[in-house]
């Protein structure tokens, strides 16, 4: 199996997810333009890991 | 029908005014601890349950998040989901599940319906699993709404737009170096439609591998589901003349539970005749080991 750790993946999107959604409420308590803010650490590439695992016949 | 309690419900049991129920429910300050704790009792002795749907509208507290899938019995969109939680808990916010491909088949019809219910909800954001259309992006984009892609690339001009993606072709290069130490030259990729973007890069990091280590690859395109793996992969296997490869590599995990339960059906032992090797982690039937 490859193993690309999708629990560690949502915990990085959500993070990055409520990061912006922050920024936005922020700017929208002080007045300024909500659209989101996208910046270049935004997007990340995983590794994935091969884990073997054998039947053991049953 | 039985009435529902309401606010005023809970003012009225409580002695306290609609005004300062409301704050303690929603944890706002200017209410004593002790009237807190009264307002939450009563509110659930009553059954009252608030209406965060009217509170976002008044606050614009954007506290709702729509996760969107494509095919959900996909373990992989379980841990997912574990970690998105786990991390907007601590920012007091919650997640939804939208399917676009419930049944492993996507449709456009379905990706431009659910998009417009998250904006008239006003969703705080949202993590997508598959590549939206351009014209999804940009709708979402007019509404103020952030996008955070996972194990899919954002579609082509929206390139700013944030994503946790995984080296398939590194990965497909580890499965072919250890196929290739095993000896196995003639590979199978059970694949799901190119609509999910990591298909290409899988594929590609496939065809490397195989050059590089001088196996055969072919390519067999299933929908993204195990009934469909199972069905696609049977009828390949009935063609007359058609032989066993020696591995099979599964695009994710419905589909290497199709492709399994192909093998079972025809006694073909697993790793012996033919090895098995799939895309996504899961913990696997518990009759295997780790090594």
């Amino acid at each position: 199996m490859l193993n690309e750790d999708s629990e560690t993946i949502g915990v990085l999107a959500a993070q990055i997810l409520t990061g912006i959604i922050d920024e936005q409420v922020e700017a929208e308590r002080l007045g300024k333009a909500t659209t989101p803010v996208y910046r270049p650490e935004h997007r990340q590439e995983m590794t994935a890991d091969l884990i073997i695992r054998k039947s053991c016949g049953c | 029908m039985t009435k529902k309690p309401t606010l005023r419900d809970v003012s009225r049991a409580t002695g306290l005014s609609v005004y300062t129920v409301s704050r303690a429910l929603s944890n706002r300050d200017g209410v004593s601890t002790a009237s807190r704790e009264r307002v939450l009792k009563a509110a659930r002795d009553l059954g009252y349950v608030p209406n965060r749907a009217a509170q976002e509208l008044r606050r614009n507290t954007r506290s709702s998040v729509a996760v969107i899938t494509a095919s959900t019995s996909n373990y992989y969109y379980l841990d997912l989901m574990t970690g998105i939680q786990r991390t907007l808990r601590h920012s007091d916010r919650a997640a939804i599940v939208a399917d676009v491909a419930a049944e492993g088949v996507y449709t456009r019809a379905v990706e431009d319906s659910l998009v417009h219910d998250l904006i008239q909800s006003r969703t705080a954001g949202v993590i997508a699993t598959l590549t939206l259309s351009r014209r999804s992006i940009q709708l979402l984009e007019k509404w103020d709404i952030p996008v955070v892609f996972v194990d899919s690339a954002p579609p082509e001009g929206a390139d700013r737009v944030p994503s946790i993606t995984t080296d398939n072709i590194g990965a497909s290069m580890k499965v072919g170096a250890h196929l290739a130490g095993h000896g196995y030259t003639d590979w199978l990729f059970l694949a799901y439609p190119a609509r999910w973007s990591t298909r290409a890069q899988c594929e590609r990091g496939l065809c490397e591998a195989a050059s590089a280590y001088g196996a055969t690859l072919e390519v067999l395109e299933s929908e993204n589901d195990t009934a469909s793996a199972y069905g696609t992969l049977s009828r390949y296997l009935d063609t007359p003349g058609r032989a066993l490869p020696r591995v099979i590599i599964a695009g994710n995990n419905p589909m290497v539970h199709g492709a399994l339960r192909v093998l079972q059906d025809r006694a073909v032992k697993v790793p012996d005749e033919v090895a098995i090797v799939a895309f996504d982690d899961s913990p696997g039937p518990r009759c295997w080991t780790l090594h």
